[in-house]
């Protein structure tokens, strides 16, 4: 009798869990319609930002405080997680969970995916009726956009310049003021600036990742005049001659023993630590630098980078996103209106080192980095991203490991792209 | 599994439903925290579940692919590597240390928290700090070498190298966990078994073989099942230390679930993978309940 | 006469036997703490000499002050208070939970009893990245939790809250499989006696067994607590804001920026975090190394 009692007992329990759980899966998917809410009740946004930067968490505290005050009925809840892989933990948790942030700061490499999954809201019509839309950047909305469609706004702009040591130049016998234009030329500077202890390369010539990178190879193919993806056909191309020509070229670094190798966002890149002459940087780094107080802050030139069919840096960029799932994307714009008006960004200019991304700030801009800004704004027309497309992860995957491959001695360029071709074809489909 | 014995067990001792009760309020943490969200991942492997709405069952599919998928099967033989060169080495160090530390001379409560504290710093921080060690060019580890004049190698950054400097890691974290169970398996030795021992004339070798590890073996199938089953999931070792590289040489089955289910959204193929990883972790414990000693019966005493 | 002399040699040698392990074991406990000192060294060291090219072990300058400049970004008691009190609740009804219902797995036969266990241990095996997602969506869903309704609906359950982050962490089954380990190296004649006695299974449990278990339960809270205080993943994805947020959360999010990582506050303030885990750790020692036998089991 009594253990019977007992398992019933526990079947029950059981059951209502299972019930509970169930109900769950099921709310995340119906969200409640609520009713048209007039501007005087309150509403909370919540706006979750990636980085964790405390100058920028303040800047982004102040003006969201600023413009609580002038809407009183409005809280905007704000949250703040790393980039990488937390970011992606937090996101992904959010919007499976039925969660969604209202407002989303986040980096460009997941936009094709999310967009397609209906994550984020297509901001079209809000900005048909924007006042400052001439004044928004054209390279800007390009990098926002998916498939014909706004989907953000980036608020920053994270251009890769190209960093060298004048100190290490002079050193070498190379003129201070000429940084490399050609692979040539950063070849043999490359191969000059280099310093060993035995066999060690104690201070690289050009520093790049040569492990989980994808950083490199793609806007050098793209010198190169190499397409990597045909994102028209949403085809990967990068098994042409033009690539492997690339990555041959690439993997002379390390069978001529140039290169410190490490990991990018594990290690510090070595020119960051003063250990290497040439690298390509986003403009991040050198105010990180400059807070830091490095003492060979004065020794460092910019410019746009070296070039073959042409110029071509890599890009990221911080985009605002707005949430399909969002219950008051009305207010959400609104927001958003405010903080891409001139003072706002403005702010974020001084305060932060964001980029600026409104033609009117550009004069303001190299006012306030006058050593850097020439060079990221003349960067800036030659910079492209990841390719917009669903299987931008896969992709990224596949060239870090033909990239790794070829550095690694263990395959010919050749080889190593085909075969990364071939299985990121299979994985398509 | 083990019905065989344990009807012969009921019949002689008997059924005493008041062990449900003992049970349930753990239990009912367990069902809804941890049992449900196991069935949910169950259900996602036989679906293209991409994170959000997508949720279509697609029979087997993921399943298939998983046999197709070389980095996949890669992974496995990583984590396989991983598993047979840090279980060993951590228990039998574990164990030592267990012994040395279990004197209660004086001194002894400071080098015991010297060795648990490898335990204690999180990984994120533990991890830079031997990259740091590590690093080709600006490292300790090379810089020492190189003043000797000795060969450098690049460690984190060489495909050779790699996962076993991870699993070096992995060891110096965890020694201090196997460390501290061990302490309180040797502990909970009764101290009469030794003075009787001794009056018997045995030998301090012959007290460890005799009465020390047989008295320890629930202590060590704990630390045995668990140490598989953390050596299986590895994850954060290698997330922070190498992103699973160089040439996805210390890429393990988890890191591949995560960059498959949160890089590129493929829940459902990434709810495959943790099933055949489940299905390998029970069959390892299964052959252990059955034919491993977990403690029933030991009563020397 | 002789042999007293032999018995106070032995003694001497033993002695130095005990001088010479200690010595040894200090070596290498130093050896093994390398990577320690290292991060108590980096905490004290400015960043432009962190970033200089050459490692140089000592600081050209003591900066102990990086320590108050660490504490001073965010509220650092707020963090200590929130991650204290979610690890002081788990650890309190894990011991509960756990030897209860470790004792249980052990002692008592009942039917189903293995593979009721052997489900515990299932819950150990699956990567927290794929049950997550569902554990998130069970705590939001909670009933009649934070504005929810009967059925789960309507508010936000238990996010960012306490509840939500100690929850999880109690339905863990280690704590079970250890206490049962334990429980199982137990003389069966201890049962008998209890039996014979006309003791309850409860009165067993508590008069015989729970006086016995503080090796283990000492055990336990340390490693719980240790684990408890430096998990990260999970207050990542509970907790939304400054008020709720813990350590482990704190250390990684303060000190890291876009482009860079403050490495000196962030070591100095690692540094801290884990000195309440090794109080803690040095207190409890008296407990797992006194041992069984100063409570006496004797067969």
């Amino acid at each position: 009798m009594k253990r019977k009692k007992i398992a019933a007992l526990l079947l029950a329990i059981v059951c209502t869990a299972g019930m509970i759980a169930g109900c769950g899966e099921a709310e995340g998917e119906k969200a409640p319609e609520q009713a048209e809410l007039s501007s005087e009740e309150p509403i909370t946004l919540t706006f979750l930002r990636a980085g964790t930067d405390e100058a920028t968490q303040k800047a982004y505290e102040e003006l969201i405080a600023a413009y609580e005050k002038e809407h009183p009925n409005i809280t905007i809840e704000y949250q703040q997680v790393n980039f990488g892989t937390d970011l992606e933990t937090k996101l992904n948790t959010l919007y499976a969970g039925g969660s969604a942030p209202d407002l989303v700061r986040a980096p460009i490499s997941t936009i094709a995916l999310r967009a397609s999954m209906g994550q984020y809201a297509a901001l079209d019509e809000f900005i048909e009726g924007w006042p400052e839309k001439d004044n928004y950047m054209e390279n800007a909305y390009e990098i926002g956009s998916y498939q014909g469609k706004q989907y953000g706004l980036p608020i920053v702009i994270d251009a890769q310049v190209f960093f060298y040591r004048k100190d290490y130049f002079e050193e070498a016998g190379l003129d201070p003021d000429s940084p490399p234009e050609t692979w040539e030329e950063l070849l043999e500077y490359a191969e000059k600036l280099t310093v060993w202890e035995g066999n060690d390369v104690v201070r690289a010539g050009f520093a790049f990742p040569i492990s989980g990178e994808h950083q490199t190879l793609i806007p050098f193919a793209r010198q190169n005049g190499s397409l990597v993806v045909d994102e028209e056909n949403n085809k990967p191309t990068f098994n042409d001659d033009k690539t492997i020509e690339t990555l041959e070229y690439l993997a002379k670094y390390g069978e001529k023993n140039l290169v410190i190798p490490y990991i990018r966002n594990k290690d510090q890149n070595p020119f960051l630590l003063g250990n290497a002459a040439m690298t390509y940087a986003g403009v991040g780094n050198y105010t990180a630098l400059k807070a830091d107080g490095v003492e060979w802050i004065d020794q460092l030139g910019f410019s746009c980078g070296v070039g073959r069919e042409k110029i071509s840096t890599f890009g990221g960029a911080q985009i605002m996103f707005i949430s399909e799932e969002s219950k008051h994307k009305e207010e959400a714009w609104k927001f958003m209106e405010y903080l891409f008006a001139d003072e706002s960004v403005g702010k974020l200019i001084e305060e932060t080192g964001a980029t600026a991304v409104k033609l009117s700030l550009s004069e303001k801009y190299i006012e306030t980095y006058p050593e850097i800004g020439p060079a990221f704004l003349e960067t800036l027309s030659h910079t492209q991203g990841m390719p917009k497309v669903e299987w931008a992860p896969a992709f990224e995957e596949a060239i870090k490991l033909a990239f790794e491959e070829a550095m690694y001695g263990k395959k010919d360029a050749k080889t190593a792209l085909d075969d990364a071709y071939n299985q990121l074809l299979s994985e398509i489909e | 599994m083990m019905a065989g014995k344990s009807k012969k067990r009921l019949g002689r001792i008997g059924n005493e439903p008041i062990g449900y009760v003992f049970i349930a309020p753990f239990y009912l943490f367990f069902l809804y925290m941890v049992l449900l969200p196991i069935l949910n991942m169950a259900v996602n492997s036989f679906t293209n579940y991409d994170l959000y709405k997508t949720r279509d069952f697609i029979g087997l599919e993921n399943y298939r692919n998983l046999f197709q998928d070389s980095i996949f099967l890669q992974s496995v033989w990583n984590t396989f590597i991983y598993s047979a060169m840090y279980i060993v080495p951590t228990m039998v160090l574990g164990l030592l240390f267990g012994l040395w530390m279990s004197r209660e001379s004086k001194g002894f409560h400071i080098l015991r928290t010297g060795f648990y504290l490898p335990y204690l710093i999180s990984m994120v921080c533990a991890s830079t700090i031997w990259l740091w060690i590590f690093d080709p060019s600006a490292g300790v580890v090379n810089q020492i070498l190189r003043v000797l004049g000795w060969e450098t190698y690049d460690w984190l950054k060489d495909p050779d190298m790699a996962m076993g400097c991870v699993v070096f890691i992995s060891i110096w974290k965890n020694m201090g966990y196997c460390m501290l169970i061990y302490l309180s398996g040797i502990k909970a030795i009764p101290a009469y078994l030794y003075e009787a021992a001794e009056i018997d004339g045995a030998s301090r070798v012959q007290r460890f073989w005799y009465i020390t590890l047989p008295m320890l073996q629930p202590t060590t199938f704990f630390l045995f099942i668990t140490s598989c089953i953390a050596s299986f999931n590895v994850f954060e070792q290698v997330n922070v230390l190498t992103n699973g590289g160089p040439l996805n040489t210390t890429t393990t089955v988890v890191h591949q679930i995560y960059i498959r289910g949160f890089t590129q959204f493929k829940m459902g193929y990434a709810s495959a993978m943790s099933v055949m990883l489940f299905l390998a972790v029970c069959l390892i414990t299964l052959v252990n309940f059955r034919f491993g000693n977990q403690g029933q019966d030991t009563d020397i005493g | 006469m002789r042999e007293g002399r032999g018995v106070a040699l032995m003694v001497k040698r033993k002695k130095w036997g005990n001088c010479l392990a200690i010595v040894l074991l200090s070596v290498l406990c130093l050896v093994f703490l390398i990577p320690f000192f290292l991060m108590i060294l980096t905490s004290l060291k400015s960043m432009p000499e962190i970033l200089a090219s050459r490692f140089v072990w000592k600081p050209e300058k003591w900066l102990f002050a990086n320590y108050i400049e660490a504490m001073k970004k965010g509220d650092w008691e707020v963090y200590f208070a929130n991650t204290f009190i979610v690890t002081v609740i788990t650890v309190a009804i894990s011991l509960v939970l756990n030897s209860m219902a470790g004792y249980g797995f052990a002692r008592i036969p009942f039917r189903g009893r293995d593979v009721l266990f052997f489900f515990t241990l299932t819950g150990m095996m699956i990567p927290q990245q794929i049950t997550m997602i569902p554990v998130f969506v069970n705590l939001k869903n909670f009933p009649l939790a934070g504005g929810n309704d009967l059925l789960g609906h309507g508010g936000t359950g238990m996010i960012n809250t306490y509840a939500g982050l100690v929850i999880p962490y109690i339905a863990g089954a280690f704590g079970v499989f250890l206490c049962r380990q334990f429980y199982m190296n137990f003389p069966v004649s201890l049962d008998d006696a209890a039996k014979i006695d006309g003791c309850s299974r409860f009165m067993a449990y508590f008069r015989i067994y729970l006086p016995l278990s503080k090796p283990i339960l000492a055990t336990l809270a340390v490693l719980k607590a240790s684990q408890t205080w430096n998990d990260y993943l999970w207050p990542l994805i509970m907790v939304n804001n400054n008020e709720k947020m813990t350590v482990q959360v704190a250390v990684i999010s303060k000190f890291t920026t876009e482009y860079s990582i403050q490495w000196n506050l962030l070591m100095a303030a690692t540094a801290l975090v884990i000195l309440p885990l090794l109080i803690l750790f040095l207190f409890t020692q008296k407990y797992f190394v006194e041992g069984i036998v100063a409570t006496g089991i004797k067969g």
